[in-house]
């Protein structure tokens, strides 16, 4: 089972549409994951076991787990080049 | 929450002036509390949080901005206010807050829910991606015309 942190900077507005979409992405590739959602402010305390953080806004990560800008799962602008970069992080 | 109301030319305005993100939301604001969608002071609440976590975004063809502010009780229904510009003002950018971007078409959303809050920016966001609609907005002569488009995809079950 993958854990993937999705979060964002407000609430959890725009987090909700690209956890859905990486939800949908993991689905569809057969890929068992846990997607959670939280605020980037308490992305540091929730690495434990994390296999890949995505934000909906840019941020210098300052953790050793892999990280995806996921902005976008909401413009939809690179979304075939993001969804292939969650990929390699994610698939065995 | 009377389904008609979220969408109405009553909260629509096309091709208008501002000369900032802020004019741009007061004039937004306004007619959401013309018509009874918001006290005054969710207004000034959407311009703070926009300094905070801004709302532009950058889609394919243009940039649009979906300022609002945390549910409160100062929103008395659901709606959602557009704004098309005669000239693009600046918006930060929500990917990237320091970073400003021209905004041609704004959509102020006044919603009392959190969990309303989030059915419904999917279903915008899903528009925003469509790049064909987005166009079709943009170029749409009329309220009604512009009203027609959106209602008729907000509605849309199951979309993403």
């Amino acid at each position: 089972m993958k854990k993937i942190i999705v979060a964002c900077g407000g609430a959890v507005a725009t987090s909700t549409v690209a956890a859905d979409a990486i939800r949908e992405l993991c689905a569809r590739e057969g890929i068992a994951a846990e997607v959670v959602q939280t605020r980037i402010i308490e992305i540091e305390n929730s690495l434990d076991g994390v296999d890949l953080v995505v934000t909906t806004m840019k941020i210098t990560p300052d953790f050793d787990v892999p990280y995806v800008n996921g902005m976008p799962f909401l413009t939809g602008i690179n979304k075939e080049a993001t969804e292939k970069k969650i990929l390699s992080y994610i698939k065995d | 929450m009377e389904r008609d109301d979220l969408l109405s030319v009553n909260i629509i305005c096309l091709d208008i002036e501002a000369e900032s993100s802020e004019d741009a939301i007061k004039k937004l604001g306004q007619m959401l509390v013309e018509n009874s969608y918001i006290k005054p002071s969710y207004v000034n609440n959407v311009i703070l949080r926009e300094k905070i976590f801004p709302t532009g975004l950058i889609l394919d063809t243009m940039g649009i901005a979906i300022p609002h502010a945390t549910p409160s009780d100062d929103v008395l229904k659901d709606g959602i206010a557009v704004t098309r510009l005669k000239k693009p003002v600046g918006f930060y950018c929500m990917e990237d807050p320091e970073k400003k971007i021209d905004v041609s078409m704004i959509f102020m959303l006044s919603l009392c829910g959190n969990n309303k809050h989030l059915g419904i920016l999917k279903k915008l966001f899903s528009i925003f991606r469509n790049r064909e609609l987005v166009e079709l907005l943009q170029d749409s002569k009329d309220k009604n015309d512009f009203l027609q488009l959106l209602s008729k995809n907000l509605n849309i079950k199951g979309e993403i």
